[in-house]
């Protein structure tokens, strides 16, 4: 399926939409390495497009000089035993390295800093950016994990910058921990910068993404509205509106989840705006509360609560 | 696969960039095939190694992926021939912590590692234990000599070592040509093709000779870092021509008929030693004088039999089973040109019987010592030597001379032994058995009043 297929929109886990929290984050990242940080933090609700976003920013992480940092990313599993070895282990899955069934914590450490050094030697500036999801999962011992392939590298004068991505909830028990005195070290390399990842908070965030969804499929489910010039985009105000009357002060929202957002994009345009009269400003306002509900942001907060 | 390019430093051997690539990838492999086999699914430009043998395979290989993962050129670089009798290993205690090991270190006349003023050595210091080859790499556990380091220590090692300049093995393999391929056995032993094989050996003993010329040849910058590597600089106090405008034939009265003098000798020579090779001659105690230290055959012996515990010798050299090794001239020809030195025939076009392919180099001590001793006074002597046999065989006195390869150099072997004497002071040659020789032969005061006496009066 090419990235332009009007099907893939039926496909969350391949849909990408370009956000303006996106931009946001690739800069501050940019920021981040160029300042030469060794870590940092990024916190995000649930389903605010976290993963996929460093996705994208992974492969386009580059130094001053313009050219390419290697960018590794880790999916932190839940599992019974919370070693440092089973972050070593974890990391050479997630990075396809043949493991050999008996290799002990210290193999493997061996290994991925050859690893990481290897990648970080390939720029100028020596960077190599370790990119670790769902960091709540983790147990403060297995940061040591993290911490020892920065001493390593750092020995050889190698840059190693680790950025912990996370649901900013669940996170905070880590984080308190974290914040204790015995943790100073472990803190001031990776968790004194904090990026807080937001779902659309504004109008204007809508309807960059809407302009996203026109370039991508609104010719294709409203071929004869979009070639009279009718776009997606004109309902930007009132998509805002509705989700800010009807959801974001009643749920007390601080944003507007990505998941959320697509899929109620997504019912719009391809199961109701084609089959209703888009002219009608009435029936579009009741479209867009159908899609916002059919979306499950409630039924979500419903259970949260 | 990592490549161990973490580790790499300037100047390195094949061996050290094997180890290096053993460490990086410690804990992640089985065996050495599987390693193979994962490394060569990964470019169609390394299917050739899935031929080779396993204790052929891994250095080569190991190489060949760097350059792969490098985007090097692959083709001009990935040489299939590795380094099987690597032994024994020297190298620098200290750099063997930090799994460094260059070629320079197996030249045998370099005792001390430039960068850590220490002494090479054969031995572990950590395990005792002689450095493993590197098909045995895979299995050493030794922390300083095998694979089982500790990779931050290594780095600390490293990064406490960061301040010296490796690239001083660079700058030396380039002098001396060891890297012009990159496994040190080609440098050391002669090969099975000697045609890829003795240019190597030549292009060391060439280093070596520029080391002996240091005073004037070498650049100034790397004097310091030559006697660092402990090499003895020699000084050669008088030379009878001016090597510096051209060859010893050019300084000769005998100029204009410079190529038929050359000429003359060279036939000559070459029908003598095709007589001789159907005799045996004796050693110099055969033929009724003392052993002499001056004896030139006798010194290129002794020096082999020296170089037979660094590998040079063991196999192609004088073998114990192989008969099928010569002394062949035309390495010092080789060795002496880029100096312009001398002009010397080549004798081992002379002898026919003898396959090519099997031509023993003159190992890079002798080189000196012709180089010191001016070879082509000894060429003159040679030749003279050779009428007087020829003559003594004619009159019914029988002189035998065989090849070397029929004495293998085991204990209380007879070596055959040319009688040949050169003083060591450079500046005369006397024989020390007139009886034979003084028809042709005078005490000169000058090497070069050899070659000033008309050709003429040399031949019978």
């Amino acid at each position: 399926m090419s990235k332009y297929d009007p099907e893939i929109i039926f496909n969350p886990s391949e849909l990408f939409i370009h956000t303006p929290m996106l931009d946001k984050l690739e800069k501050q990242l940019h920021h981040w390495l160029r300042t030469g940080l060794t870590g940092g933090l990024i916190l995000g609700k649930y389903r605010t497009g976290k993963t996929r976003a460093i996705e994208y920013i992974s492969n386009r992480l580059v130094n001053r000089k313009r050219e390419k940092i290697p960018t590794n990313r880790i999916t932190i599993a839940q599992r019974d035993v919370s070693t440092v070895a089973s972050i070593f282990r974890n990391l050479c899955f997630a990075l396809d390295i043949p493991l050999r069934q008996r290799a002990t914590a210290d193999d493997m450490a061996n290994y991925l800093t050859h690893y990481f050094a290897e990648q970080a030697l390939q720029n100028s500036t020596k960077q190599v950016v370790l990119i670790v999801d769902e960091m709540q999962r983790l147990k403060v011992n297995q940061i040591n994990a993290f911490a020892e392939l920065y001493d390593n590298l750092a020995l050889v004068k190698l840059n190693m910058s680790i950025f912990f991505v996370g649901n900013l909830g669940s996170s905070q028990p880590l984080l308190e921990t974290i914040s204790q005195d015995q943790y100073e070290l472990i803190r001031g390399r990776f968790f004194t910068h904090v990026f807080d990842f937001n779902g659309i908070s504004r109008r204007t965030d809508v309807e960059h993404c809407l302009k996203e969804f026109d370039k991508l499929f609104t010719k294709y489910y409203l071929p004869r509205d979009y070639n009279k010039g009718w776009r997606l985009v004109s309902l930007g105000k009132t998509i805002w509106s509705i989700f800010e009357s009807d959801y974001k002060r009643p749920l007390k929202l601080e944003s507007w989840a990505m998941q959320y957002f697509i899929a109620a994009i997504r019912i719009l345009l391809v199961d109701y705006l084609p089959k209703f009269d888009i002219t009608d400003p009435q029936a579009i306002e009741e479209m867009i509360a159908a899609s916002i509900d059919a979306s499950g942001i409630r039924s979500n907060l419903v259970i949260a609560a | 696969m990592n490549t161990g390019s973490l580790l790499k430093k300037p100047g390195e051997s094949a061996y050290s960039r094997y180890r290096r690539f053993l460490i990086a990838n410690r804990g992640c492999y089985k065996s050495i095939n599987l390693i193979r086999n994962e490394i060569i699914q990964q470019s169609s430009a390394l299917s050739k190694f899935s031929q080779l043998k396993e204790t052929d395979l891994t250095p080569a290989l190991a190489f060949a992926y760097e350059l792969l993962v490098e985007n090097k050129d692959k083709s001009d670089l990935i040489d299939s021939s590795v380094p099987r009798h690597y032994k024994p290993i020297k190298n620098c205690p200290k750099c063997s912590e930090i799994s460094f090991h260059s070629n320079i270190f197996q030249l045998p006349w370099v005792s001390k590692c430039p960068i850590h003023n220490q002494k090479l050595v054969e031995k572990c210091v950590e395990c005792g234990k002689e450095f493993p080859p590197s098909s045995k790499l895979l299995s050493n556990n030794c922390k300083s000599c095998g694979t089982l380091v500790n990779t931050k220590e290594l780095l600390i090692a490293l990064n406490k070592n960061g301040n010296y300049d490796f690239n001083v093995f660079k700058q030396l393999a380039e002098i001396s040509n060891v890297d012009r391929k990159c496994y040190p056995e080609k440098i050391l032993r002669f090969y099975r093709h000697a045609s890829n094989s003795y240019g190597y050996i030549n292009q060391n003993t060439a280093f070596y000779a520029s080391v002996l010329l240091s005073n004037d040849r070498l650049p100034e910058k790397l004097i310091p870092t030559i006697k660092k590597l402990g090499l003895p600089i020699y000084k050669i106090l008088k030379r009878t021509f001016n090597y510096k405008t051209g060859s010893a034939l050019s300084e000769l009265d005998v100029k204009k008929n410079e190529v038929a003098v050359h000429s003359l000798i060279n036939k000559r020579v070459r029908k003598l030693l095709a007589n001789l090779t159907k005799h045996e001659l004796g050693t110099c105690r055969d033929i009724g004088i003392s052993e002499n230290k001056g004896c030139f055959a006798c010194k290129v012996y002794a020096l082999w039999m020296a170089l037979l515990p660094y590998g040079l010798a063991k196999s192609f050299g004088f073998p114990h089973t192989d008969v099928e090794h010569y002394f062949v001239v035309s390495n010092m020809k080789d060795t002496l040109q880029p100096y312009n030195m001398c002009t010397i025939p080549d004798l081992q076009t002379s002898l026919s019987s003898i396959d090519e392919s099997v031509i023993a180099p003159l190992p890079c001590e002798a080189a000196k010592l012709i180089l010191s001793l001016q070879l082509w006074a000894i060429f003159i002597h040679v030749y003279n030597y050779q009428l007087a046999v020829d003559k003594l065989n004619k009159e019914g006195k029988r002189l035998f001379w065989t090849n070397f390869s029929d004495f293998p150099p085991a204990k209380g072997s007879r070596i055959p032994l040319f009688p040949f004497y050169l003083s060591l002071d450079q500046q005369t040659v006397s024989i020390e058995y007139p009886e034979i020789l003084s028809k042709n032969i005078v005490i000169s005061k000058a090497v070069n009043q050899l070659y000033l006496k008309p050709i003429a009066s040399y031949l019978i």
